[in-house]
Order: C-alpha cells, then sequence, then structure tokens
C-alpha cells in the first residue's frame, strides 16, 4: 500500500489510471489468477455494449447482451450447483430418477460485487443517465478499483467514473479522513469483528446453540456485532484507502442499529446493496407505483433475490424473505394507519429500535447458520427462549456479558456519531488526536490480530 | 483547521493551574497525613486485609502506606503528564498544515498516554485494580507478586518461579506467614512453563531485589516443547539478547520474541493482554471455552491429554535449547548475586509411568551436571512428601487440601538446610 501511494502520488492523471488499473488487477490476481480474465472479460463486454447502446443501434439487444452475460457469469459460478442440487432433491422428493451434474467450481472473489457494478453501467448508459466512456481503461479502472472490488461498496457508474475520467487533487482533508476512515475500519474489525468471532464461531459449531433460553441471544447479540464490525469495517478501509487515491467512495452503513423499522434498516444497512436493488429490480418491476398487492409482491422478489445474492442458499433466500414480509408488513400498517402521538415520543421510539434489533437479529440466525437445521430455526429459538424466561439458568454466561457490554457499547457509539465520523477534518485538535489516539490504543489492547477473514469476501 | 486562539489558550492555562493547585493541595495533605490516615485504616480494615490477601499482606499499616504512595505518584505524574500534553499541543497547533499538527498531537498524546502507563504500571495499586476485575489471570497475580516483592522490606526476598504445578503445591503466603519478617516469598508462577521463561525472568528478579529465587522444575521444563512462552509483558533487552545467543529463533520462537519487542517499545502493547483481560473477561486466545458449558467428560479428556504429553517427552534440539537457556539463567544469577534453588517436581505415578525412561535419566544427569556447573546451586528435592495418585485433581497438579501440608514441609527444609542466615528463625 505504502508503495501504491508512493508511486501515485508522483504520476500525471492517465498515468495514474493506468497504475490503479496495473495495481487493481495484481490485487485481484493476488486472490487468485485464474479469475482476472473473468474480470477483464466482464469489463470488455459491457465496455462495448455501452458503447453500442450509446451509438443508438440495437440498444435493447446490446442491454440485454450485456445483462445476460453478467448474469449467466453470476449464475455459473456462483448459483450452479445450488440450482442443480436443487432440482435433484424435488426430483428425489417427486420419485424421478434423475442424475443432474454438479460442478466443482470455485467462486471468484468478489463476482458478486463487480458483476453488478458492471451492470450498472451499461443500464445507466442505456436510461441515458451516463455517456458511454470511450476509453476502455477507464471503464476497466471503474470495475477493478481495488479497494472496493471484492466486497463493495458497489459503485454506481454515474458517481464513480466522472472521478476516474477528470484529474484529481489529493487534499489534506482527504488524507486525514482518509486515513481517520482506516483506523476506525481496523478498530471495527479486529477489535469488535475478531473479538466476537471469537465468541460466535464456537457457539454455531454444533447442532445446536450451546445455551439455554436468553442466553443464547448473547450469542445473537455477538454476530450482529460481529457482521457489523466486520462488514462497515471494511468498508471504511476501502473508502479510506479511496480517499488517498483522490477518491469518493459512497456511505455504506449508517446506523443500521438504531432504526425502529424495516424501511429504515435497509436505507442504512448495505446502502450500496440496497439502492442498487431499488434502482435495477424494484423500481423496474413496479416499485410502488401500482395496486398494493404488486407493490407486496415486487418486494418480496427484490428482497428474495436480494438474500440469494448474499449466497447460493436456502438460508440466504429465506432471510430475505423474511426481511421482505417484514416490510411488507410494514408498508402495510403505515398505509392503513397513521403514527399516534405516542409514536412520536422518545420513549416510544426507544422501544421500537430495541424490538427491532432483536427481530434484525432473529434474522441473522438464519444469515449465520446459512441452513436450516430444526434446532436453530427462528422459531425454535424463540420457543427456547420464552419457555425458559421464568427459569433461572445456573449456567448463564456471565462472563459473555462482560465482553459484549462494550463490544455493545462501541457499536452504539459509531453508529450514533456516523455523520460526524465522516468529517475527521472539521473535529478540533484535540478531538482529532484524542481519536486517533484513542483508536490506537483500541487497535493496539483489543485488536484480535489472529483473527479472521471478511465475511462478505465469500459473497 | 485553525489554531487555537489565545483567549482560549488562557482559558485553558487558568484550568490547568486550578487543577495544578488542587492536585498539589490533595498530595500536600495525603503526605502529611498519611501516617495517621494508615493507622486508622490499620485499626479499621487491617485484620480484614491480611485475611483477604492470605499471607500477601503481613503489614496491614505498611501495605496501606504504600497505597498513599502510589496513590501521591500517580497524581503527580499524571499532572506533570497533563502540562507536557498541554505543551505538546500548544506547539502542535503551531504547525502550518492540518495533518502536521493531527499527526504530531497524536504522536505526542500516544507517547504520554504511554508514559502514565508505564508510571501507573510501577505501582501494586494499578494491577490489584485490574485484579479486581479479573482475579484469575495470571499475569496480573505476577505483577502485584513482584511489586509486594519489591515493597517488602524483609531482610530475605524469595520469588518462587514454576509452572501451575509449583502453584498448585507451594502456598507462598504461607511460607511468608511461616518467615515473616524475616523472610518474604512471591510466587510468581506466570513465568515458568519452560526453562526459557525463566531466562526471561531473571530481569524482573533483579528488578525486585531478590535473593533467592526458587524453581520448580520437572520433565516438563525441558521436554515439553508445547507450552507457552510469556514473552510479550516480560522481554527486556538482557533476555532478549541472551534468548538469541542460545538460539530461540531457530525454535520458532521468533514471533513471540518480535511481540516482546513490541512490548518493550509501547507499554500500551506489553499490557494489552491484562487489560484486555480486565475490560472483556477475556483474552484473544481465550477462546470460549472457559464460557461454554463443560462436558461431563472433561476431566476425562485432561487425563488423556497429559499422559499423550507424557509420551511426546523428548530429548531433541528443542530440549537442548531449554537446558541451555537454564544454564544461562543460572548464569546471570550467580552475577545478579541471586541464590537458586531447585525442586525437582513430581507428578502423579501414573502420569510418571508415561514418561520414557531416557527423558527421566536424562533429566537427572541434567541436574547433576548442573550442581557440578554451578557449586553454590541447591536442590531439594528427596526431602520432601511424595504425593501418591489420589492426591491429584489431575495428573499433575495436586489437590488443595494437601497443598499446605507440602508447604510446611518445604517451608520445614528451607529453614533447616537452605536458610543460611543464622538470624532467620521461623516466627512460631
Amino acid at each position: 500500500m505504502a508503495i501504491v501511494l508512493a508511486t501515485y502520488y508522483r504520476l500525471q492523471h492517465r498515468s495514474q489510471n493506468a497504475f490503479l488499473l496495473c495495481a487493481s488487477y495484481i490485487f485481484y490476481g493476488w486472490w487468485d489468477w485464474r479469475f482476472v480474465s473473468l474480470l477483464l472479460l466482464s469489463t470488455v463486454i459491457d465496455y462495448y455494449c455501452a458503447r453500442m447502446i450509446g451509438s443508438g443501434k440495437h440498444r435493447k439487444l446490446f442491454l440485454l447482451l450485456s445483462v445476460t452475460s453478467n448474469l449467466t457469469i453470476l449464475g455459473f459460478f456462483k448459483y450452479f450447483n445450488f440450482f442443480s442440487e436443487s432440482l435433484q432433491s424435488l426430483f428425489d422428493g417427486l420419485g424421478w430418477y434423475a442424475d443432474l451434474p454438479t460442478l466443482n467450481v470455485i467462486l471468484p472473489v468478489g463476482i458478486s460485487f463487480y458483476t453488478f457494478q458492471s451492470l450498472s453501467y451499461t443500464v445507466d448508459v442505456y436510461r441515458h443517465q451516463l455517456e458511454p466512456s470511450k476509453d476502455l481503461l477507464d471503464v476497466a479502472l471503474y470495475v477493478s478499483f481495488f479497494p472496493q472490488l471484492v466486497a463493495g461498496p458497489i459503485e454506481r457508474a454515474v458517481a464513480f467514473l466522472p472521478q476516474v475520467q477528470r484529474s484529481r487533487r489529493i487534499t489534506e482533508t482527504a488524507v486525514l479522513n482518509g486515513i481517520w476512515l482506516i483506523l476506525i475500519g481496523y478498530v471495527k474489525k479486529t477489535v469488535i469483528a475478531d473479538r466476537c468471532a471469537q465468541l460466535v464461531d464456537p457457539c454455531f459449531s454444533g447442532d445446536a446453540l450451546p445455551f439455554t433460553g436468553l442466553a443464547n441471544w448473547l450469542v445473537l447479540y455477538a454476530f450482529a456485532f460481529q457482521i457489523y464490525g466486520d462488514f462497515s469495517g471494511y468498508t471504511d478501509i476501502a473508502r479510506g484507502v479511496a480517499k488517498l487515491l483522490g477518491f469518493d467512495l459512497m456511505l455504506n452503513f449508517a446506523a443500521p442499529y438504531l432504526v425502529s423499522n424495516p424501511s429504515a434498516f435497509w436505507r442504512n444497512w448495505h446502502i450500496s446493496l440496497s439502492t442498487w436493488l431499488r434502482d435495477y429490480l424494484y423500481i423496474p418491476l413496479g416499485g410502488n407505483r401500482c395496486s398494493a398487492f404488486r407493490n407486496n409482491c415486487n418486494l418480496m422478489v427484490t428482497m428474495g433475490l436480494g438474500g440469494l445474492w448474499h449466497g447460493a442458499g436456502w438460508a440466504y433466500l429465506f432471510w430475505g424473505i423474511f426481511h421482505g414480509l417484514l416490510l411488507v408488513i410494514f408498508r402495510d400498517r403505515r398505509r392503513a394507519e397513521s403514527p399516534s402521538r405516542l409514536q412520536s415520543t422518545w420513549y416510544w421510539r426507544f422501544v421500537a429500535i430495541f424490538v427491532f434489533f432483536h427481530i434484525s437479529c432473529l434474522g441473522w440466525l438464519l444469515f449465520r447458520t446459512g441452513s436450516l437445521p430444526p434446532s436453530m430455526n427462528q422459531i425454535a429459538f424463540l420457543r427456547d427462549s420464552f419457555v425458559t424466561l421464568t427459569q433461572a439458568s445456573s449456567q448463564f454466561p456471565w462472563p459473555l456479558v462482560q465482553t459484549l457490554i462494550p463490544m455493545a457499547m462501541l457499536v452504539f457509539l459509531f453508529q450514533w456519531y456516523h455523520e460526524r465520523m465522516e468529517c475527521f477534518s472539521s473535529w478540533p485538535i484535540k478531538a482529532q488526536s484524542m481519536g486517533v489516539v484513542v483508536g490506537t490504543c483500541l487497535l493496539l489492547v483489543f485488536g484480535a490480530f489472529r483473527g479472521t477473514g471478511f465475511i462478505y469476501f465469500q459473497f | 483547521m485553525e489554531p487555537a486562539s489565545s483567549t482560549s489558550n488562557s482559558k485553558i492555562k487558568r484550568k490547568l493551574l486550578g487543577l495544578s493547585i488542587l492536585a498539589a493541595v490533595i498530595t500536600g495533605v495525603l503526605h502529611a497525613l498519611r501516617q495517621p490516615l494508615a493507622s486508622y485504616l490499620t485499626a479499621a480494615i487491617g485484620e480484614q486485609l491480611v485475611e483477604q490477601m492470605k499471607g500477601k499482606v503481613q503489614s496491614p499499616q505498611e501495605f496501606i502506606l504504600h497505597r498513599f504512595w502510589d496513590l501521591e505518584l500517580v497524581i503527580v505524574s499524571g499532572l506533570v503528564l497533563v502540562w507536557l500534553t498541554y505543551a505538546a499541543l500548544s506547539i502542535a497547533s503551531r504547525a502550518r498544515r492540518a495533518l502536521l499538527r493531527v499527526l504530531w498531537a497524536s504522536l505526542f498524546g500516544f507517547v504520554f498516554l504511554n508514559l502514565m502507563l508505564s508510571i501507573l504500571s510501577h505501582t501494586c495499586s494499578f494491577w490489584m485494580v485490574l485484579y479486581a476485575l479479573h482475579p484469575t489471570f495470571k499475569e496480573v497475580s505476577f505483577q502485584i507478586e513482584k511489586r509486594l516483592l519489591v515493597e517488602s522490606n524483609t531482610p530475605k526476598r524469595c520469588a518462587v518461579i514454576g509452572s501451575s504445578q509449583a502453584a498448585a503445591e507451594i502456598d507462598a503466603g504461607q511460607l511468608t506467614s511461616e518467615f515473616y519478617p524475616q523472610a518474604w516469598f512471591a510466587m510468581m508462577h506466570f513465568a515458568g512453563a519452560n526453562a526459557s521463561d525463566f531466562l526471561v525472568f531473571e530481569d524482573h528478579a533483579r528488578d525486585a531485589s531478590a535473593d533467592q529465587i526458587i524453581c520448580y522444575v520437572s520433565q516438563q521444563t525441558f521436554y515439553n516443547s508445547n507450552s507457552g512462552h510469556i514473552y510479550l509483558p516480560l522481554l527486556r533487552p538482557n533476555s532478549l539478547r541472551d534468548l538469541m545467543d542460545c538460539g530461540a529463533v531457530e525454535h520458532g520462537l521468533r514471533s513471540n520474541m518480535m511481540h516482546g519487542v513490541f512490548g518493550m517499545a509501547l507499554p500500551v502493547y506489553r499490557m494489552r493482554r491484562s487489560l484486555a483481560a480486565a475490560i472483556l473477561g477475556s483474552v484473544e486466545d481465550d477462546g470460549i471455552g472457559r464460557i461454554l458449558p463443560r462436558e461431563a467428560t472433561a476431566d476425562g479428556n485432561a487425563v488423556d491429554r497429559l499422559l499423550s504429553r507424557a509420551e511426546n517427552y523428548r530429548m531433541d534440539a528443542a530440549s537442548e535449547f531449554q537446558q541451555r537457556c537454564f544454564r544461562q539463567f543460572l548464569t546471570r544469577c550467580g552475577q545478579d548475586g541471586i541464590e537458586v534453588i531447585i525442586i525437582r517436581g513430581q507428578v502423579s505415578p501414573k502420569m510418571e509411568a508415561q514418561i520414557p525412561e531416557e527423558i527421566d535419566e536424562d533429566f537427572s544427569r541434567f541436574l547433576a551436571d548442573l550442581q557440578m556447573e554451578f557449586p553454590e546451586l541447591k536442590m531439594i528435592g528427596a526431602e520432601l512428601p511424595r504425593h501418591t495418585a489420589d492426591q491429584y485433581s489431575d495428573l499433575m497438579h495436586i489437590k488443595r487440601q494437601f497443598r499446605e501440608e507440602y508447604t510446611r514441609r518445604l517451608a520445614s527444609v528451607l529453614q533447616q538446610e537452605y536458610v543460611t542466615d543464622a538470624s532467620i528463625s521461623r516466627s512460631n
């Protein structure tokens, strides 16, 4: 990273782009050199499709070609075995003999991210929101930009391509904010996510959670903190590195655990994906400019596919459907009744946030298990919690509470002040130095340096 | 980012002056009144203190006086560092570029925080606060014992080191109660799973002005390459040099030593495990093992594990490395005027039967060679009672109820054989 920056700052604009492109491909090739060609293929197809769409000839055909090729690549590498095995199970259940093939396919790192990103380029050109780029290098850099290549945020061409095409001035403000984002990203990853992972991973290694009743909620809280710290930490590091290179990446996480309804949750969690799905799937399906029934169907389809995007498995699909149901119920209630005065009070909001946090934790149960064993589904979990509500658990894991309280404080601190975290350069100098010192000490003292990789790399 | 205005600077200066005056008043009052306060507190809580501390406090008045000293040190050094931080921030705020201002201010703040932590870590009170938050963390107990050893004003100061076996068999508090006010014993078993740990520990024994080190050694000390290492909080330049001379890098200890080097430079990193244990209740390699409900067969698993460990004791390059480290440890003790007593440890007869015969022979030969090479070295083994299999909770650690008797016998041996100062006698 230091070598990349040192070289980058010495170059002119076009050379910077070429240098970044080489660095991005080397970075990606380091993961697995075999899939560099796939990245290149996806880029070249979309570049030429966008040029043809921009020329006005057979616009729909080339849009279809771009969408089909991207989804085919994604579908083959990510979903082939899932559909094959699911069909096999269906045929077996119906008593039909069919030996469907499965392939030993490795999932290329970041494929879900860069195919969506690349797809958004051609769609934006088709919608006349963007002029097609005449420079393949610019498009290639947009698709392969290394800070956000493997785990997002999923950038829009409308926002990112102009940054590639114009010369960039790297200001002190950007460098300060970039360094700060990298620091808090590492704090979120090594202090929150990896510490919680040490609690969570052994608990999910068996067929059932290890505690009884309410104590199992502690494990869910730990996973909720882990996935937030992991994913938002990676995004912060990516955005920080991008700032050091003169780029602005979009905000991907705001305050997802401080919201009181599912609609607000998806405006705060993985914002780049939720807005992508809204703009390229939900709205083309009709969005909310149709009947209530059709609107609900659009929501369920969008969220279901959004869940499936995360992983080729029924659990992810059901997780998406779970959130779709929450959205449907929320919107139906909002249509049916207007908010009362009670609902605008702070204590109602507090209760609503508390309740919704627990509902989203139930969703994380499905997400973490990645499968649907009877002992770990949400129904069994809830039943166990309420059955033992009045029973004292002799083995209540108080040490787990001791670990989770500081984690919870950090998570809510980052979310409560997420807007202020974005403008570090405008803080008073005492606050800036205290922030850097505290962040560094948190890393040095509490960072779990022998931690795991990033969760979202597997998507 | 604009540098601070002169008005706000004056306000801050006035606040700091007010704080300094307050701190000076508090320190002055404490200094003037600490004797009468200590007497009052001794009368009020002295007996409970002695009982709670299980032999680690023999003179409550002295213990309380030292706590007042800790408090004064913290107030004065804290104040000095606050002024230094203010001065540093003023200097940093004059830098023209915002980035440089932040970097300088952060660097100063980080350095002063480390200085403060370093000062705090020299007080027993700091470690006692951490102990209250997490009583079972061995490193914290080690530091408390070391500080109490430093604070003791007995003519003889003795550190007991070894693995958890040593802590299971020897009650240092009981030894202190037996010999006080002539001798003080500190159980420092955090360092001692391997012979190379002893080498690291020697610097700390010298710092604590220890006259004697009782080393509890067994086959595990030299022939078990899987024991943990404790370089992060304890490594010093002397021991780093000695470890490298003995060949630690070739034996896979490079990473541990690197952590130790960072720990030497950064007190906040050096204390990371203690701080994490106190605040989070766990350290990164703890796992959730101690929180998960235990299986009924856990004890059976521990026995199987220990038996297989004994079978895997090896005479190889790693055991030679441990022996080299131990020799170097004895050499350094001799140079620093520290007397060493070796207790040949024992394990359950069931486990002893699993240890390869050549290991036993090599171990005995090694100890005999040490006695010839270091004539002032003293060894205890045969004089102490042999444990039977039913006295062990697993295969290596005796049950608590047998500890008192073993310690009493040890005290007797120490008194008769090795406590050479004629004026030192047992308190009863």
